[in-house]
């Protein structure tokens, strides 16, 4: 039995951390009484002793109703409704996001003036109002109680009045020497803003440094791009033109920059509806599965360093194979020589590619050095894939670039001489832990860090400043398009804090008082229109979108290139490579303190609130790790590696997954922060490893450190091989190549246990087809495994975070999944994915055995479930198939409460916030469907207009895989969904009837490869 | 007397058939040999017995405290297993409740006369195992404060429970059975609660055990009347020792998890609870019978029989297993397959063979008579059938939980401190109220084992092995 206080596992659940922090709004709340249930479930102390025995008294003398939860709450009327305010609606402003280094144009809904939900903005073309798992939990990083603030000064708590004081001598100083000696670091979003104030202050102060902080905005991809096109240029692709994409180390429907677009557009050249659609074909080289990675059509492990030779042997044959070099880079392809056992594969997309000239496309990611990227750029532009709006790729000015380092030439700065760094919303001692960055910040005389948390730069700053969220500031952003958003403030800043653009003004600026929202304005509307009487601007805040300025292309270079291919070398030493990657929930470490994507299960390893270095079967076994048993139950007991590179070493738990590069270890990098009650414990700092030259790919000795670590997945390894001895035939995920589908249209049918006429119903089937009937459909084909629905969901329905202890229970509580499968030989697996929610059986077999009749069928085919009603019996549960309902084995959202206060402000109102004991699943987003039905028969006939209803996973998920709508009507989009070939419901062979069916999986593998 | 019979086991039941009451069977030495554990002091080893009783009872409030105060989520229940040790506990004494009815109400029937000294210990345990059975369904809920609206109580809402779950018919059969049982077992209690009444000293005991006998006096019209209504209550309980376990069974038949959706398990979960009753008889009888000397009442010949019972039962319950994995395999459905496979050689396969180990390989000592004659093998053998049924009901319920349909589902169950004392705890509450029953009731029935001794048979033959006028001393 463990003590709750020894447990390193406990995430997010620390009642002493809670009241060790005085938040302003949490003393309001106050008055509301201590929670009591805090402790683990596994362990008694005294007090709960004797608490427990009072129960146990008060359960003999007055039964047991008294044990009702009822919690007093203090309502503020409205005296006067403020104006254009309905009770009960919502409002929905639209805004933008940048999240995960990726422009998000967005829709805020929100509840008497507290955000609550972001979906994407449906104006906008290359989104389509879908959205990131990023930007979904973007709502959490708001009302996140270890948010910074205060401003802090040398490790002490500081008064703003003192603070504001020392910005102004700071900006004295500044505006008196001309910038001399001092440093600046701003964040590296695209904002015109931001951009247009660094560029003024680099003019009026000559000597001042500048430096972008965010090590992926200026990584790899922008020196390849600096390399190939010059200064100042920015790359966007359009995927649903392109038949063919190599995708080498890019995860580009997942972590990469622009990954929803390209999500989307990847899905619109894959979607096949009839056996006579055409259907695009990925090619994935990279050391292990990503989520893009995963749906390839052919996908090649192999390391990292490795890649880039794969491209100089792809980009030769692709010349030889009679495409011109048109930018003339053939020299730098000299004695290129593919790594063992990928000719075939290279020779096949060679020859792939040339054939679709003009629709073909190689994507680089950002782990690939700068050479690889510029390398890719010149065989895109033999490929004809570069041009104007028409194009694969488009090339062109980024308007908001700003002449600048990166966070190595801040090192460099920093060792000549600095006295003055003022960092605007950057993090540079985390980022750059492996290369004494944060000595180096120390070491400065005078420094102010402003950022949303009291994170590693703060600590080693002379004053830190608290940020104001993105959803609480004015401020704008380009996307990759060019289409501008302004961002407008959806909430007064939580706590007083100040967005990067408001502390440059106030700490570089010209003294002149201005608020955000001018100098916001300042850059939009010329100084004649700053009156705006054409209304402009509040067309903008209304659209939440600026259609893009035409802007100018750039063109590839050859010199660039084959510099930069000279300089083209590994790291070497070391028995083993090391590729790092972003986390695909928390990025870089900057989500690391969001309970959502903490407990979101990664999409390859089905890992939460820890990271790990993952290798591959054979690499455990020649390390001697610990795998196999332990692994079965998703309660992984691993040992620890030692990684020794970069002068440093780190400890961290090794898990094994199939299709990992041998002598390759891939680790999620983000984790091992202490800058929140979530963060906390939360997996390994693994940046101390990288190095400044070569931060992704890296060579290390191993060893195997022993020990045992509890790793919390949500699934356990598994393939559904028909035939696997383990699992026997089991059609869950139904697949076929393009070439089979159009031979054999009805493909899926051949996975049928019972042929659909012989199923029989005991009874009368409840649910007569009248009125509307709602349904949904997944298209397996173009799910990217992005995790968007799941964290949209967890956000739309109030569901609770349970921690990484409760995880390790098996007591997640999200209402849909992603169920992966390998498939294959588990050498070179497939990967299979399938998004599993509540089916919403017609015939359902939780409704005939719950005896308090608490899940119910609704007249419009919902399986409801009756939260009041539900004791709790779990029968529902047991006999569900899909097992997709979830129980609240404690009082998981009380729990919440208690760890942060103000996840109250993030609850939807129009959803039931669970108590314990009761069972809760997917309803379709219900009230979404009410809400429609409302308004169907306040204005219309009552009949809801196909489309009005979106629900949340639909909307967020950005390849469009789900369809929902009425089946009960033949021309709706998802009755049309369902009429297809490929449309079949999984295990339908037990009646249930579901109303959620799959459009089976369709790969388009080279014939030349099968 | 002429001769004094020890073993009454070896009698041909063809040639000739064996006294089932042994020593002195006269009507008073069996009053007395009953009488005696209520009016002695209480031996030591009760003492014992009683006071771990207790202890494992305190263990129960505080386990079923601290459940209700803190929620479900202290057991080791996770997504896939939503049923735990609670259900397999609950199934296990309800189980264990067979054997008393079985006992008193079918094998009076069948006329079986040698029930007379086992019914009331049987009755009795029977009571209490269902009295155990009921928490755990009462407690395993979320909701426990709300669990009444599993009853069909008319209320404002007008919301009736749902007719169509097993659970509900679960509510119906065991509290049916239990109220049946009561009444079963305390008709046939009047006649020795008279008994009682009159030998008791104290006014206290004298005034309970009056009011309980309804004033009873043993009149031949009293005695008319008894045995009309004894009839008719064993006629009525004899359906639903075969019913409650029946409807046990459908909460799992019912349902569509592979492992649970078998046609079979109606019969063989009634053959698996009498197993598992009869055993448990064996387990209690055999120390009682020594602890208050009443080998000659509950004698060999009584184990013996019981043990043939628990032959047939395993042996039934041994082919029930054979039968669900062939008709698995003859089925053709993989799931179904897949999941009796697992059981077999899955990460559960240690409580698998552990069960077939004591149920089905146990019994088959009882074969041979040494075996079936011998306590300690008897007794041996009786607590590893026990072992066994209790996780012939984890089997069932958590290796087909815990693997079902969707391999991404997939999970195990471990069972943490308060599964394991909410178990031991229910013993507690068994063990309290069978060394109150021990202590203040008789636990053989009197009555009705006079019937069976040759003085409750007058004739008019001669009893050549007992001299002239073949009769003991006291005799008839």
């Amino acid at each position: 039995m463990s003590n709750s206080k020894n447990s390193p596992k406990r995430q997010w659940r620390s009642l002493d951390q809670l009241n060790a922090a005085p938040d302003a709004i949490e003393q309001l709340h106050h008055e509301f009484p201590e929670g009591t249930t805090e402790r683990e479930p596994t362990g008694i102390e005294r007090r709960q002793f004797m608490q427990i025995m009072g129960a146990s008294a008060a359960m003999t003398g007055v039964g047991l109703t008294g044990c009702l939860r009822k919690s007093s709450e203090n309502i503020l009327p409205f005296a006067e409704r403020p104006e254009d305010r309905i009770p009960g609606v919502p409002e929905r402003y639209a805004t933008g996001l940048w999240s995960a280094c990726t422009v998000v144009p967005a829709l805020v809904t929100s509840y008497d003036g507290r955000p609550t939900k972001v979906d994407g903005n449906p104006r906008d073309a290359r989104t389509g109002g879908s959205t990131s798992p990023f930007a979904q939990a973007e709502i959490l990083n708001i009302y996140d109680r270890s948010r910074s603030n205060q401003p802090w000064h040398d490790g002490n708590a500081a008064r703003w009045a003192d603070a504001y004081e020392a910005m102004e001598q700071a900006r004295t100083a500044l505006r008196a020497n001309g910038g001399a000696g001092t440093a600046l670091v701003v964040d590296g979003r695209p904002s015109p803003t931001l951009a247009r104030q660094v560029r003024e202050l680099q003019q009026a102060l000559p000597q001042l440094q500048v430096f972008v902080g965010d090590p992926i905005v200026r990584g790899n991809r922008f020196a390849g791009l600096r390399a190939a096109c010059g200064d100042g240029a920015t790359i966007s692709y359009n995927l649903s033109r392109a038949k063919v994409i190599v995708s080498l180390d890019c995860d580009f429907a997942g972590t990469e920059p622009d990954a929803i677009a390209n999500a989307r557009g990847f899905a619109a050249g894959r979607r096949v509806q009839t056996p006579t659609d055409e259907m695009n074909r990925l090619y994935v080289v990279e050391p292990s599965f990503s989520a893009t990675g995963s749906t390839a059509d052919h996908h090649l492990h192999i390391p990292a360093s490795e890649v880039g030779s794969v491209l100089k042997a792809l980009a030769q044959q692709v010349f030889s194979g009679g495409v011109s070099d048109q930018v003339g880079v053939g020299a730098a392809l000299a004695g290129a020589s593919a790594p063992a056992g990928s000719g075939e594969l290279i020779a096949a997309m060679a020859s792939d590619l040339a054939a679709n000239v003009g629709s073909a496309v190689v994507m680089v990611g950002e782990r690939q050095p700068a050479w690889v990227h510029a390398l890719a750029l010149a065989l895109n532009q033999s490929l004809n894939a570069v041009g104007g709006a028409g194009a694969v790729v488009q090339l062109r000015e980024e308007p908001t670039y700003i002449e600048a380092g990166g966070l190595a030439d801040l090192q460099d700065a920093l060792a000549s001489g600095i006295t003055t760094l003022i960092i605007a919303g950057a993090n540079p001692a985390y980022d750059a832990s492996g290369t004494g960055m944060a000595e180096a910040i120390a070491a400065v005389e005078n420094s102010f860090h402003l950022g949303y948390y009291r994170d590693e730069t703060a600590e080693v700053s002379k004053w830190h400043i608290p940020q104001c969220h993105q959803l609480e500031a004015w401020g704008d952003l380009l996307s990759a398009d060019g289409t501008g958003v302004i961002q407008q403030p959806l909430i007064a800043p939580l706590y007083i804090s100040k967005s990067d653009i408001e502390f440059l003004h106030q700490i570089t600026g010209d003294g002149s008082e201005a608020d955000a929202m001018s100098i916001v304005q300042a850059t939009w509307l010329s100084a004649d229109r700053q009156h705006d009487p054409a209304g402009t601007w509040r067309t903008w805040l209304r659209d939440g979108l600026i259609p893009a300025a035409r802007p100018s292309a750039k063109s590839v270079q050859a010199a660039g290139i084959l510099e930069a291919a000279n300089f083209a070398s590994n790291p070497a030493g070391g028995d083993y490579e090391l590729n790092f990657q972003l986390d695909t929930k928390i990025f870089d470490g900057r989500y690391v303190n969001n309970p959502w994507l903490q407990e979101l299960p990664d999409f390859v390893t089905k890992l939460t609130w820890d990271n790990a270095a993952l290798v591959s079967p054979a690499t455990a076994d020649e390390l001697g790790l610990r795998y196999g048993s332990g692994a079965k139950y998703g309660r992984e007991k691993v040992n620890f590696v030692r990684l020794s590179a970069n002068g440093a070493e780190v400890e961290i738990p090794a898990f094994v997954v199939p299709a990992v590069a041998d002598k390759t270890i891939v680790l999620p990098i983000g984790y091992g922060r202490s800058i929140g009650i979530v963060a906390e414990g939360a997996g390994r700092n693994v940046n101390p490893i990288r190095s400044a030259n070569s931060p992704w790919i890296a060579r290390a000795t191993v060893q195997n450190a022993g020990g045992r670590y509890k790793l919390a997945t949500t699934q356990d390894h598994g393939s559904l091989v028909p035939g696997d001895v383990e699992y026997y035939a089991r059609p869950l995920v139904r697949e076929a190549t393009l070439e089979e589908f159009r031979h054999h249209p009805d493909f899926v049918r051949d996975d049928d246990l019972m042929q659909a006429g012989k199923i029989n119903s005991l009874w009368t089937e409840p649910n007569a087809r009248h009125g509307q009937q709602w349904g949904m459909t997944i298209d397996l084909s173009t799910c990217v495994g992005c995790n968007a629905c799941v964290v949209a969901c967890q956000a739309e329905n109030n569901i609770s975070v349970v921690g990484k202890q409760r995880v390790l229970e098996g007591r997640e509580m999200h209402w849909i999944r992603i169920d992966r499968y390998f498939t294959g030989d588990p050498e070179s697996p497939e990967v299979v994915s399938q998004p599993v929610g509540c089916m919403h059986c017609e015939n359902a077999p939780c409704e005939q055995v719950c005896p308090v009749a608490a899940t119910v069928h609704s007249p419009e085919g919902l399986n409801d479930m009756v939260y009041n009603r539900c004791i709790g019996t779990r029968y529902c549960a047991n006999n569900c198939p899909y097992k997709v309902r979830r129980y609240n084995f404690f009082a998981f959202a009380k729990e919440d409460y208690q760890d942060n206060r103000l996840i109250t402000l993030a609850r939807n109102p129009n959803v039931t916030v669970r108590h314990r004991g009761v069972m809760e699943k997917c309803s379709y987003c219900v009230q979404r469907i009410s809400a429609a039905k409302l308004e169907a028969k306040k204005h219309g006939t009552g009949i809801i207009p196909d489309g009005q209803i979106v629900v949340a996973c639909q909307q967020a998920c950005p390849t469009d895989a789900i369809v929902f709508g009425d089946v009960n009507n033949p021309n709706s989009a998802v009755s049309q969904s369902k009429g297809r070939d490929t449309n079949y419901g999984l295990l339908e062979w037990l009646n249930t009837k579901p109303r959620t069916t799959y459009l089976a999986k369709i790969r388009n593998p080279n014939p030349e490869l099968v | 007397m002429a001769v004094t019979i020890t073993d009454n086991s070896n009698f041909d039941p063809v040639d000739g058939r064996a006294p089932l009451i042994l020593g002195d069977d006269s009507f008073a030495g069996i009053t007395q040999a009953v009488a005696r554990p209520m009016e002695d002091p209480a031996p030591t080893a009760l003492k014992v017995v009683f006071g771990i009783g207790l202890m494992l009872l305190g263990l129960l409030g505080v386990s079923l405290a601290y459940l209700i105060y803190k929620g479900t989520g202290i057991w080791g229940l996770n997504n896939p297993v939503g049923w735990g040790w609670a259900i397999v506990n609950f199934v296990f004494w309800v189980g264990i409740g067979h054997a008393g009815t079985l006992i008193s109400a079918i094998l009076f029937l069948f006329r079986q006369k040698w029930r007379t000294s086992i019914n009331r210990a049987a009755e009795a345990m029977t009571i209490f195992a269902v009295m155990c059975a009921l928490i755990f369904p009462g407690v395993h809920v979320g909701r426990v404060w709300v669990a009444y609206w599993l009853l069909p109580l008319p209320n404002q809402m007008a919301m009736w429970p749902n007719f169509r779950s097993p659970l509900l018919w679960d509510v119906f059969a065991v509290s049916i059975y239990g109220t049946v049982s009561i009444l079963f077992w305390y008709t046939g209690l009047i006649p020795d609660l008279a008994t009682m009444r009159d030998r008791s000293k104290g006014a206290l005991a004298k005034k309970l055990y009056g009011l309980f006998a309804l004033g009873w006096r043993g009149s031949n019209r009293h005695w008319q009347n008894y045995e009309r209504a004894y009839l008719i209550l064993a006629g009525l309980s004899t359906p639903l020792v075969l019913s409650v376990h029946t409807i046990v069974s459908f909460d799992f038949a019912v349902s569509q998890l592979p492992g649970w959706h078998t046609t079979i398990f109606p019969p063989y979960f009634v053959a698996g609870a009498i197993f598992s009753g009869f055993a448990m008889v064996l387990t209690l009888m055999i120390p009682v019978r020594s602890l208050f000397n009443l080998q000659h009442i509950i004698t060999t010949r009584h184990l013996e029989n019981t043990a043939k019972i628990i032959l047939l039962t395993g042996s039934l319950v041994g082919y029930a297993y054979a039968m669900e994995f062939f008709i698995a395999w003859y089925g053709g459905n993989a799931y179904e397959s897949y999941a009796f496979v697992n059981r077999m050689f899955g990460p559960y396969a240690w409580a698998y063979w552990t069960m077939v180990s004591c149920n089905v390989i146990t019994p088959q000592i009882f074969w041979f008579k040494k075996a079936r004659t011998n306590v300690y093998i008897l007794f041996v053998a009786s607590i590893f059938v026990n072992i066994g049924m209790w996780f012939e009901r984890f089997v069932i319920t958590v290796t087909s939980l815990h693997r079902d349909f969707l391999p991404s589902s997939w999970d195990y169950f471990h069972p943490t401190f308060w599964d394991v004392s909410t178990f031991l705890g229910s013993f507690g509450l068994f063990l309290v109220m069978f060394c109150l029953f021990l202590r203040f009731l008789p636990a053989v029935a009197i009555a009705e084992v006079k019937a069976v001794t040759p003085a409750a048979d007058p004739h008019h033959h001669p009893h050549a092995e007992n001299g002239d006028d073949g009769h003991d001393e006291g005799g008839h």
